[in-house]
């Protein structure tokens, strides 16, 4: 082995973000065209968002374009935590890695590489892939 | 002649993604996990080991996707 490289996950790719959503078994609304979706907050304070994630029958989790490219967060997280019992910062760990899982085996099919081997431990996924050259 | 290398992708708990190479030596190994860098986000540490300054042997390619090494 030669070198380890470590990055961090910054979420751009919507169609891999909706996976993660997916998997961790949240449903939401999504934006058609230009056309934006509601994300309610407290006490019915709404914004705008491209993806509105029921997180519970009160509030929502929008999911807002930014200009960087990036997506970011935006909820009444005091009311999530207390209606869905997940909070912001565990809320975004969990996504952050089913969406990087999503977009590491993405990548890796473009590239038309082999996924020899998948193991999950400890809330880490381990991931060998086989590359040829 | 087809030079076979794994990629040991490591995804934890807060999506933090760490990328190891395996069978290569010398700088091809950079090359090789761009791709996914780039996707991913950024970059925040890269650990090279001993292998990475050796010579390559004659004759292996490390040449990827039409990369211009040779």
């Amino acid at each position: 082995m030669s070198h380890f490289t470590s990055v961090k996950t910054k979420i751009r790719d919507l169609t891999c973000l909706k996976r993660a959503l997916d998997d961790l078994a949240f449903t939401y609304d999504e934006a058609v065209e230009e056309q934006l979706v509601t994300v309610r907050g407290y006490q019915g304070e709404t914004t705008e968002a491209v993806l509105s994630v029921r997180a519970s029958k009160t509030y929502d989790i929008g999911v807002k374009a930014t200009a960087d490219g990036t997506f970011e967060f935006v909820a009444d997280w005091w009311g999530v935590e207390s209606t869905r019992g997940v909070g912001e910062e565990e809320f975004i760990k969990k996504l952050t890695q089913r969406y990087s899982y999503h977009k590491v085996m993405e990548e890796i099919r473009k590239k038309g590489y082999t996924l020899e081997e998948e193991v999950s431990e400890d809330d880490t996924i381990q991931l060998r892939v086989r590359t040829w050259s | 002649m087809a030079t076979k290398k794994d990629l040991v992708i490591t995804i934890g708990p807060d999506g933090e993604v760490t990328i190891e190479v395996e069978g290569v030596a010398g700088p091809g190994c950079l090359d090789l996990t761009k791709f996914l860098e780039d996707e991913l986000g950024e970059v925040t540490d890269r650990q090279l080991s001993s292998a990475y300054y050796q010579e390559e042997e004659e004759g292996v390619s490390i040449s990827l996707d039409g990369g211009d090494h040779s």
